[in-house]
């Protein structure tokens, strides 16, 4: 743009800036003629000032002061909040961190969102806060995230919802399309839980991917109802702006989902919903964002003039963009009539004669994160002296003063005690360990910033890796030691020959090191027919001669579990899992799919898998864009 | 007086002179030297600030840079030009150092051991701060392509929060330029930063 140009543009900006209402859509008619191009950059800037008041008003180096000095950003709640005791962070965004928490009175999992303090600086806030909280725990539907209550924490305001385990909408799109089937399934069922808010009179006005949960029993729950109408400043309320104390950035919306007469900052009403409703549908069947452009301006702009793209199915087709009139009484005037357009399109389609399976059961494929039910599981396999082959699921709270680091901990090789990572009050991570026989933890010295741990298979060192090096400490005392250096911690496995068998580097293969110190040298190749680009996840064998590990691949068929040995490069392929794996006595594999710990029997000494893989137990943590699922066996 | 009741500082008042004046040349090596003494001399300040603010004082973050130009400059023996050219490039710093680490923890979150440096300032600051930075920071680049000094506005108002009058004593403008750039530059920002938020999947 053209310094004449962008002269221009502000002069217009700064007058269009002191008209309120009607008036200024006339001035900018005026002034910028039938100049499009310059009328859709002044409003593209004229946009944001509703969000300017409060952007940037705290002097980053005061907010940066305040968080050196009290050590406070970054800490969790403290560990009891009210009824509820915080276990560990699930995630943190713009509107705030979400923590699992549980609640001592009623006994069940739950979920804390705690909103930024900045939402709420004065009563008239706080008092919408609770308005809206009151009337979001009002709705009483499946595909309501329910909320049980809130509260605040030090004046800082928390909500406490049901406990989801999932994935967002976002996470399961992806960049790609869903399957047509599975794309009405959710919008059917998103439109019931809209139904059901709207009914109330309650409208949620930021739907979006981000907000839309989907459990791994395949049920939409929508997020945060009414909460967009907290984070919404006091429009014109100059001072109760300016006392906002924001963060950069946190009162972005996101644009790509606006109504047109979200976007004109219009007064909205249920009918935006259904836009946004429409912006998510056809963007889960056409796999791409439906509105956007290379910059806000320009996806304002398509949200106001640009129609969507076609969709294959005829019917759906016609009922998207319907949802997607730019003008709300062109639009369907409830979700209810939505959901009967959705559930019985005009004309039959492959889409509409699939039965609907809202209701039943789909197997969710590639979950990416399955959040741990319980603050930290380690998996206890009864050993030989008990004919009962069920495993032993063992879950602690954290000790006092520290919040765990999700799903790390892991038993001895005797099954008596457990070490796992927590985090202390200022901040410092190290590895604890635990007797099963005692509640109490000890924080283990010189092992501060681990990632991982490990152990020894007298039971009597912890392996771990920190700040770039792969360490053992002696638990009776004594410094730590350093084996090597490592760029990455992909797991790491001691054998009884004294070894430790290990995945040192990221995007290499298994290597192996003397536990007494030395440079880790491979042991297995990657197969490049199979695209492989990396192996991980080492667990050492009974035999203390052979190993599994995972072999990733760029392929999604082709990563699957193996077995190594120390004495040749020949690898037996076990089963094509996108899993870490271990051995339970006397004689399992254990494995994650999708967030579920499965076991199947497996002849070590054969290195053979026979019959089928069975589920132990729900709910570990399995991350299967790394093939990390985290579990751990003890032997006895 | 505050100053005796801080440790002397490591660095002599005519070293970061020098150093001031070789950045002002356009020798890049001093900005890397000037940086963490800017950054430790901040923190240190901080600190002793922010003890006092719970006795009942309020933190002033334009006090802070002053005081770290006290500590780090002696006023009196500069020119009244090294005053105003420290005020610029004391923001440039602050924006750098507070950008860079948060870049950096943000790496070594995701990234697990692969940055080595030992930081104690990782757990300083929120995750959501860190990124809400650096997304800032990126859009300020842009902003400095299309308009350098609204740029600058922004610098030494939100990283440094120097005031108005500071500002338009720095770049030679009236205050009156300062607030129109001030309240144009955050449209321009707030445009670049939803533009890039719909762009990128969100987090959970």
């Amino acid at each position: 743009m053209s310094p004449e140009r962008r002269s221009r543009v502000e002069e217009i900006v700064e007058a269009a800036l002191l008209i309120d209402g009607p008036e200024r859509g006339s001035y900018l008619h005026r002034v910028c003629a039938d100049d499009a191009d310059l009328r859709r950059e002044v409003e593209s800037l004229l946009v944001q000032e509703k969000r300017a008041g409060t952007f940037l008003t705290t002097p980053a180096l005061e907010a940066a002061a305040r968080a050196w000095v009290t050590g406070q950003a970054g800490t969790p709640p403290a560990a009891g909040v009210g009824p509820y005791r915080v276990d560990s962070l699930l995630g943190a965004g713009a509107m705030g961190e979400v923590y699992r928490a549980w609640d001592t009175r009623l006994e069940r999992a739950v979920a804390l969102k705690f909103l930024p303090r900045e939402y709420l600086t004065d009563a008239s806030a706080m008092e919408r806060f609770r308005r809206e909280a009151r009337a979001a725990s009002a709705l009483n539907h499946s595909n309501i995230c329910t909320v049980y209550d809130i509260g605040n924490q030090d004046g800082r305001p928390f909500i406490a919802m049901e406990f989801l385990d999932g994935q967002t909408l976002r996470a399961r799109l992806s960049g790609a399309a869903l399957p047509a089937r599975k794309a009405l399934a959710y919008a059917i069922q998103i439109a019931h839980g809209l139904a059901a808010a709207h009914r109330k009179g309650i409208v949620h006005r930021d739907l979006k991917p981000e907000n839309l949960w989907i459990t791994r029993d395949e049920v939409i729950k929508i997020l945060d109802f009414g909460l967009a109408k907290v984070a919404e400043p006091s429009i014109r309320s100059e001072t109760a702006a300016d006392s906002l104390t924001t963060e950069p950035g946190t009162l972005m919306g996101t644009v790509g989902y606006m109504s047109p007469e979200q976007v004109r900052g219009e007064r909205v009403d249920h009918r935006t919903d259904i836009f946004s409703f429409g912006v998510i549908l056809h963007e889960m069947l056409a796999g791409k964002r439906t509105f956007s452009g290379a910059s806000a301006a320009d996806t304002i702009s398509a949200i106001l003039n640009q129609e969507p793209g076609d969709l294959a199915d005829a019917a759906i087709n016609r009922v998207v963009r319907r949802c997607l009139e730019k003008d709300r009484e062109k639009r369907f005037q409830s979700v209810s009539d939505l959901a009967f357009a959705l559930e019985t399109p005009a004309d039959a389609n492959p889409v509409s004669e699939q039965p609907r399976r809202t209701g039943k059961r789909l197997p969710l494929i590639g979950v990416a994160l399955t959040l741990s039910a319980a603050a930290l599981v380690g998996i206890l396999w009864p050993g030989r002296t008990r004919t009962q082959r069920e495993p032993v699921t063992f879950r602690f709270g954290p000790p006092e003063n520290t919040a765990l680091v999700a799903a790390t901990g892991v038993p001895s090789p005797d099954g008596r005690q457990i070490a796992f990572l927590a985090t202390d009050a200022n901040g410092q991570t190290a590895i604890w360990v635990r007797s099963l026989a005692s509640s109490s933890a000890r924080r283990i010295p010189g092992t501060e910033d681990a990632t991982g741990a490990f152990w020894s298979p007298d039971g009597k060192f912890v392996g771990f890796e920190t700040h770039g090096k792969l360490r053992k400490v002696a638990l009776g005392g004594g410094p730590a030691q350093n084996i090597c250096n490592i760029s990455s911690n992909l797991g790491a496995s001691w054998s009884p020959s004294g070894d430790i068998i290990l995945a040192p580097y990221n995007r290499t293969v298994i290597h192996r090191v003397p536990a007494s110190g030395g440079t880790p040298r491979p042991i297995t190749t990657l197969n490049l027919d199979r695209q492989e680009n990396s192996h991980r996840w080492p667990y050492v064998l009974p035999d203390g001669r052979h190993f599994l590990f995972t072999a990733r691949s760029a392929l999604k068929e082709n990563t699957a579990i193996y077995v190594g040995s120390l004495d040749s490069s020949q690898v037996w392929r076990l089963t094509t899992e996108q899993s870490s794996s271990a051995y339970a006595p006397p004689g399992y594999l254990l494995f994650a799919r999708n967030g579920t710990l499965m076991a199947q029997r497996f002849d070590a000494r054969k290195l053979e898998l026979t019959g089928d893989a069975f589920p132990v137990a729900d709910a570990i943590q399995h991350l299967t864009a790394n093939a990390n699922a985290q579990f751990s066996v003890s032997a006895d | 007086m505050a100053r005796k009741s801080q440790p002397g500082a490591t660095v002599t008042a005519d070293e970061v002179t020098l150093l001031l004046q070789a950045w002002g040349r356009g020798e890049p090596e001093a900005f890397d030297r000037l940086a963490p003494l800017v950054y430790n001399e901040l923190r240190r300040l901080a600190r002793y600030h922010m003890a006092r603010e719970r006795q009942g004082h309020t933190l002033q973050p334009t006090a802070l840079v002053h005081e770290v130009y006290l500590r780090l400059a002696d006023l009196h023996s500069l020119q009244w030009k090294n005053r105003v050219h420290f005020f610029a490039i004391s923001s440039q710093i602050i924006r750098r150092v507070l950008v860079d680490f948060a870049r950096l923890r943000q790496r070594r979150k995701r990234g697990g051991s692969q940055v080595k440096l030992s930081l104690d300032e990782c757990a300083e600051l929120s995750e959501s701060h860190d990124a809400a930075l650096v997304a800032l920071d990126d859009a300020l680049m842009a902003l400095e392509t299309a308009d350098a000094r609204k740029c600058r506005v922004v610098e030494m108002k939100f990283f440094a929060g120097l005031s108005t009058e500071e500002i338009a004593e720095s770049l030679q403008v009236s205050p009156e330029t300062v607030l129109r750039d001030w309240k144009l530059a955050k449209l321009w920002l707030l445009r670049e930063l939803s533009a890039k938020e719909a762009h990128e999947p969100g987090t959970p």
